[in-house]
């Protein structure tokens, strides 16, 4: 095993994926979603929310490729898929003005539907977005050759994923002290501005797919600019 | 010397204003921020003003500054934000102008603290600083001089205007009530619904303008300039 190649791996993952899931962004529309959650449930979630993404990077990673095959699917389909549910996530949270008063009046939900929300909205389209998928799967796309430059890789992408997951973690549970730092009326205003550039993101990626699409079904022969 | 620095910071002020002024358009917007904060008293929507005022401040500024970098940090073009923001500002024309509560609100007065909320989104973001505002700033922005001192004079400059800027927005929204007592109830819901018609406008504009640089990144669109299109990454 070549500890320089190895390194490299480690450090690609981590570099190419960090700025997508962008845990540091990511933490203050965390904290928008989780709202009416009290501090022990926000830790559980910050919890859940790091473990389902450590499996679905990795998932994506290794057999993404497969998955896709197998349904017949593109990149940039999935790109254009994921992108509009990214734009509906952050089109409701832009709007959610009258959302926490509904909340506030039902008082505090049962921990069982905070749990479920864990996978889907927060995990899913919030923290691993369809970019990250589909950064994940381009990764995992140039599978090597021998079994143990295979080896290497598959643990080179893990560690990488996980030094993701843990800053997700780190920035997810402390984003109540954020918060807490900011006050009622900075929280509303950081919560506003990065619902808008979730929307701005849900826009971007579905272009990405759009124009990916375009470029393959459209005359390819005329040179990029 | 002197001189010529003096004479760049005004350029560099009048750049910004005269740049983002006509967009941020207060005196066009004063009758929508009429609009929404329909049912409080004058007192709050004085609060309100100053507090608009502030957050465009410190909004347009930061788009000036910190706008290219945030952009690049999400991997966003300003085509993007654009077709985005015009979509939202859609959104808040359409339901100002479908919206049919304002013949009896004062029974549902909103309280003080609600309205207060309210003093970012939705009346600073998408009304008074819409995106195309924000657009304009993050392309002033992007065009950094090169020395430390044209930077320090481009950023004096740049506190300046937008300090003229959210001064004409507090100027304007504050008296704002007074021009409404004086045009009577409906003459008054004329001109807001005559200006939600033009918010709707004024989104679907922003909205196309940032459609429109993105098709042009199209292989088959014609040969636009180049220049019109940001770099994606």
């Amino acid at each position: 095993m070549d500890p320089r190649h190895f390194l490299e791996g480690v450090f690609l993952v981590f570099a190419a994926l960090l700025p997508i899931v962008n845990p540091l962004g990511a933490a203050p529309v965390f904290l928008a979603m989780t709202r009416y959650a009290d501090d022990t449930t926000r830790t559980i979630l910050a919890r859940k929310v790091t473990i389902n993404s450590f499996i679905l990077l990795m998932a994506s990673v290794l057999v993404g490729t497969y998955v896709l095959e197998f349904f017949g699917l593109s990149v940039p389909v999935v790109q254009v898929g994921g992108g509009l549910i990214v734009c509906s996530v952050a089109w409701d949270l832009l709007r959610g003005a009258d959302a926490s008063k509904k909340s506030n009046a039902e008082g505090v939900p049962d921990p069982e539907a905070v749990a479920t929300e864990a996978f889907y909205p927060l995990t899913l389209p919030l923290t691993v977005g369809p970019g990250s998928i589909s950064v994940a799967i381009t990764i995992g796309a140039n599978h090597p050759q021998s079994v143990r430059s295979f080896l290497t890789t598959s643990v080179s992408s893990l560690l990488g994923v996980l030094l993701i997951c843990i800053s997700v973690y780190f920035c997810y549970r402390y984003a109540e002290r954020l918060s807490k730092f900011l006050g009622g009326t900075g929280t509303a205003v950081v919560v506003r501005l990065s619902a808008f550039i979730l929307l701005c993101i849900g826009v971007q990626i579905m272009w990405n797919g759009i124009d990916a699409l375009v470029g393959i079904t459209g005359p390819a022969h005329v040179p990029r600019p | 010397m002197f001189d010529e620095d003096l004479q760049q910071l005004i350029r560099a002020i009048l750049v910004v204003v005269g740049a983002i002024l006509p967009i941020v358009n207060p005196v066009g917007s004063a009758p929508m921020f009429l609009a929404m904060t329909h049912g409080a008293d004058s007192r709050t929507r004085s609060t309100l003003a100053g507090l608009v005022a502030v957050n465009s401040f410190v909004l347009l500024l930061g788009s000036l500054i910190f706008g290219n970098f945030v952009l690049r940090l999400f991997g966003l073009s300003v085509p993007v934000v654009q077709f985005a923001g015009g979509l939202v500002l859609c959104s808040l024309g359409w339901r100002l102008l479908t919206d049919d509560a304002p013949e009896a609100a004062p029974a549902a007065a909103p309280q003080d603290v609600n309205a207060i909320s309210r003093a970012f989104y939705p009346l600073t973001l998408p009304l008074t600083v819409d995106p195309g505002a924000i657009s304009v700033a993050v392309t002033i922005g992007a065009n950094h001089a090169s020395s430390i001192a044209r930077i320090l004079i481009a950023l004096l400059g740049a506190i300046i205007g937008v300090a003229v800027i959210s001064g004409t927005v507090w100027l304007t929204y504050r008296y704002a009530e007074r021009v409404a007592l004086w045009l009577g109830h409906s003459r008054l819901m004329v001109v807001l619904r005559l200006s939600a018609f033009i918010v709707l406008c004024i989104g679907v504009q922003i909205a196309w303008n940032g459609a429109k640089a993105l098709v042009e990144e199209f292989p088959f669109a014609a040969p636009a300039a180049p220049t019109t299109v940001a770099p994606r990454h």
